[in-house]
C-alpha cells in the first residue's frame, strides 16, 4: 500500500474545495479593503436584525404600544412600575426607542432590498435589450429613460404618492419605478462595450442565436457593475424612503419608519430630548454609509485600472 | 455647431410635450381636486356650490379640452392663474424663485469649494492617510440624509448658540442678515451632499488622467508638480465634474424640497408641495414645466461645455 502511494503518477489536480472558492477571495477582499469588509459585516448584521425584527423575535417591547406614564424616559431606565427596561429610553408617547429603531431598520432594509429586486432586473433587462438591439429602438428607449431622469426625483415621487395615497407601499412603487433608469443606463453602457469584443463575433460565427449571445455571453460579463449598482440603488432607496416619511407622505404613524421618527417626535422635542432625532438619524446614516462604502470597495476590487502604483 | 444646437433644441420639444401630458395626467388621476380641497376646509360640501365653483375655474370641461386650453395659454406666454393664491402663476414663481436660486447657487459654490481641493489632493496622494480620510468624509457626506443634517443644525444651533432659523420671508436686499441666516445653513447642508459626489468623481478621473502619457511628458520636460497637476491633469479631469454638476441642478431642486421645509424657506420646493396638496393644477403644472425646461437647457449647456473643455470634442 505504502509503495503504491509513493509511486503514484497521478497528475496533481488543484483542489477547488468550498474553502478555496469562497473563503480565499473573501479573505483577500477583507485584507485589501478592511473598511469595506467591516461595512459588509455591518450589513449582514443589519439584515439579520431585519429578518428577526420582521418576526418580532428580538424586539424587547412592542414598538407601537404607548404608555403615558413612561413618557420621555432617558437612556437605560426602567419604567415607572419597574417592570420594563428601556435600553435607549422612550419617546414622547412612552414607546421603547430601541424596539422602534430595530423595527425601523427592518422597514428600511426591506424597502431597499425590495426596490433593488424590482428596479435592477427590470432596468438591466431594458439596458441589455436596448444596447443589444441598437438603432432606432435604442434611441427611443433612451429618450424615455431621459424623460424619467429629467424630472426631479423627489418631485415625481411626491406626485405618484399623492395619487396612490400616503403609505410605505405606495412610496415603494414610486421609488421602484423611478429607480429603473439608472441601472438601465449603466448596463447599456457596459453592454455596448462588451459587444465590441471578439468573442461576441466568434460566438456569432459558430452560429449562436441572439438570445444565447445575450444571456450566456454578454450578461455574465456585465455582472460586476450590476453588483456595484445594487449597493448604490439600495442606499438611494433607503434615503428616499426616509425622506418621503420625513415629509409625511411615506410611512404613516404609528409605523416606526426611521424618517418618520425624525419628524414626529424628533423635531418637536429636540430641545429637551435631542436623542429622539439623533438616534434614528444615526441609524439611517450608518446603514447608508456601510452600503456606499461596501459598494466602493467592491468597485475598487473589480476595477484593476485604478489599483496600485502609477 | 449652430446646426447641432438647433437640432438639440428641436429635439427638446417632444420631450417637453410628453412631460406636460404626464404631469397633466398625473394631476387629473390624483383623488380630489381643488374644489374638494377647499370645501372640506371651509364650508362642508355643497354640491351645487361646488359645481358653480368648478365652472368658474374651468374644471368642468373634459380633461383634453383643459389640456389644450392650458398649452394654448403657455404658447402665448400665459401660464394661467393659481387657484389657491389667485395670482398669475408667473408671479407666484417669480416670488419663490429668487430664494431657491440663491440657495442652490450658494450650495453649488460651497460644494465645489470643498470638493475640488479635496478631490485633487486625494488623487495625488492616492492610498495615503489623507486619501482615506477624504474618501471617508465624502462617503459620510453622501450617506447622511439632507434632513438629518438640517435637523442637527437646528438642534445644535439652538442648544449651543440659541439660534433659530428665522421664519417668513427675508429678501436678500432688504434684510441681508436675516436672509443669510435663513439660506446659509440650508446651502451648507445641500453643498455637503454635493461635494461628496463631486469629490468622488473628480478623484476617479484624476487618477485616470494622472496615468496618461502626456502627464509623463509634462513631468519629463521638467514642469513643476503643481503645474502638472493643475494645468495638465485637472483641466482634463473636469468633464465628468461638469456632467455631475448638470445632474445635480435637477437634484438641488428636488433636494431643496427637504431643505426648504426644514429651514422654513419659501422657495420653489415648498410652493410645489403646497400646490400639490391643494390640488392647485395651474401652479403645479407651471412649476413642473419650469423644472423640466431648466433641466433640459442645463443638459444642453453641459454637452456644449465639453467642446470648450476638451477641444478634441466637436459637434457638427
Amino acid at each position: 500500500m505504502a509503495l503504491a502511494e509513493t509511486t503514484s503518477t497521478k497528475p496533481v489536480v488543484p483542489t477547488t474545495s468550498i474553502v478555496d472558492r469562497v473563503w480565499t477571495p473573501l479573505w483577500k477582499f477583507s485584507k485589501h479593503w478592511p473598511v469595506g469588509a467591516a461595512c459588509a459585516g455591518l450589513l449582514v448584521i443589519a439584515s439579520i436584525i431585519a429578518i428577526l425584527a420582521a418576526f418580532d423575535v428580538i424586539l424587547p417591547h412592542d414598538p407601537t404600544a404607548f404608555k403615558g406614564s413612561d413618557r420621555l424616559l432617558g437612556l437605560g431606565t426602567t419604567s415607572r412600575d419597574g417592570e420594563r427596561f428601556f435600553l435607549l429610553g422612550t419617546d414622547n408617547l412612552g414607546r421603547d426607542m430601541f424596539s422602534r429603531l430595530l423595527k425601523g431598520t427592518q422597514i428600511s432594509v426591506f424597502f431597499g432590498i425590495g426596490v433593488a429586486i424590482i428596479s435592477i432586473p427590470f432596468g438591466s433587462a431594458i439596458g441589455l435589450f436596448s444596447a443589444f438591439v441598437g438603432g432606432k429602438t435604442d434611441l427611443y428607449i433612451q429618450r424615455v429613460m431621459d424623460a424619467i431622469q429629467v424630472f426631479p426625483f423627489l418631485v415625481l415621487a411626491i406626485a405618484i404618492v399623492s395619487i396612490l395615497g400616503p403609505g410605505i407601499w405606495q412610496g415603494f412603487w414610486a421609488v421602484a419605478i423611478l429607480s429603473i433608469p439608472r441601472p438601465a443606463r449603466v448596463i447599456r453602457g457596459s453592454v455596448l462595450s462588451a459587444k465590441q469584443n471578439m468573442w461576441v463575433e466568434a460566438a456569432r460565427c459558430i452560429g449562436c442565436s441572439d438570445n444565447r449571445i445575450m444571456y450566456r455571453h454578454i450578461l455574465p460579463n456585465v455582472m460586476a457593475p450590476m453588483i456595484v449598482l445594487a449597493s448604490y440603488v439600495l442606499a438611494t432607496a433607503i434615503i428616499t424612503e426616509a425622506t418621503l416619511s420625513f415629509l409625511g407622505i411615506g410611512a404613516q404613524p404609528p409605523t416606526p419608519s426611521l424618517g418618520a421618527m425624525l419628524t414626529q417626535s424628533g423635531t418637536t422635542f429636540f430641545k429637551t430630548n435631542p436623542r429622539l432625532a439623533i438616534l434614528p438619524g444615526i441609524t439611517i446614516s450608518m446603514l447608508v454609509f456601510s452600503m456606499n462604502m461596501f459598494g466602493d470597495a467592491i468597485r475598487d476590487a473589480l476595477d484593476p485600472r485604478l489599483r496600485g502604483s502609477r | 455647431m449652430h446646426r447641432y444646437i438647433i437640432s438639440r433644441v428641436v429635439l427638446m420639444v417632444p420631450t417637453i410635450i410628453v412631460l406636460t401630458i404626464v404631469t397633466f395626467g398625473l394631476l387629473r388621476i390624483m383623488p380630489g381636486d381643488f374644489v374638494v380641497a377647499q370645501m372640506s376646509e371651509a364650508r362642508g360640501s355643497d354640491a351645487k356650490q361646488a359645481e358653480i365653483y368648478r365652472h368658474e375655474l374651468g374644471l368642468d370641461a373634459p380633461a383634453v379640452t383643459q389640456y389644450f386650453r392650458w398649452i394654448g395659454g403657455i404658447v402665448q406666454g400665459n401660464w394661467g392663474t393659481s387657484f389657491w393664491q389667485n395670482k398669475p402663476v408667473t408671479t407666484v414663481i417669480r416670488t419663490a424663485l429668487p430664494m431657491s436660486t440663491e440657495l442652490g447657487g450658494i450650495a453649488i459654490v460651497i460644494g465645489l469649494m470643498i470638493a475640488i481641493p479635496i478631490g485633487v489632493i486625494s488623487a495625488v496622494y492616492q492610498d495615503g492617510p489623507l486619501d482615506y480620510l477624504a474618501r471617508s468624509v465624502s462617503i459620510i457626506g453622501i450617506s447622511v440624509p439632507n434632513f438629518f443634517l438640517g435637523i442637527l443644525f437646528i438642534i445644535y444651533g439652538a442648544v449651543w448658540f440659541g439660534w433659530f432659523p428665522p421664519q417668513g420671508r427675508h429678501e436678500l436686499f432688504e434684510d441681508p442678515w436675516g436672509n443669510l441666516q435663513q439660506v446659509l445653513p440650508g446651502a451648507i447642508v445641500l453643498g455637503a451632499a454635493q461635494s461628496g459626489q463631486i469629490m468622488r468623481i473628480l478623484r476617479t478621473t484624476m487618477l485616470e488622467t494622472l496615468r496618461e502619457d502626456y502627464i509623463r511628458t509634462a513631468r519629463a520636460k521638467g514642469l513643476t508638480e503643481i503645474k502638472v497637476v493643475f494645468r495638465h491633469a485637472f483641466r482634463n479631469a473636469l468633464i465628468p465634474v461638469v456632467t455631475i454638476l448638470g445632474f445635480q441642478l435637477a437634484t438641488i431642486v428636488g433636494g431643496s424640497v427637504v431643505v426648504e421645509s426644514v429651514f422654513g424657506i419659501n422657495g420653489i420646493g415648498r410652493t410645489y408641495i403646497d400646490a400639490v396638496t391643494q390640488r392647485d393644477y395651474p401652479l403645479v403644472q407651471g412649476i413642473a414645466l419650469l423644472l423640466v425646461m431648466v433641466t433640459l437647457i442645463t443638459n444642453l449647456l453641459v454637452d456644449l461645455s465639453y467642446s470648450f473643455l476638451d477641444p478634441r470634442i466637436r459637434y457638427t
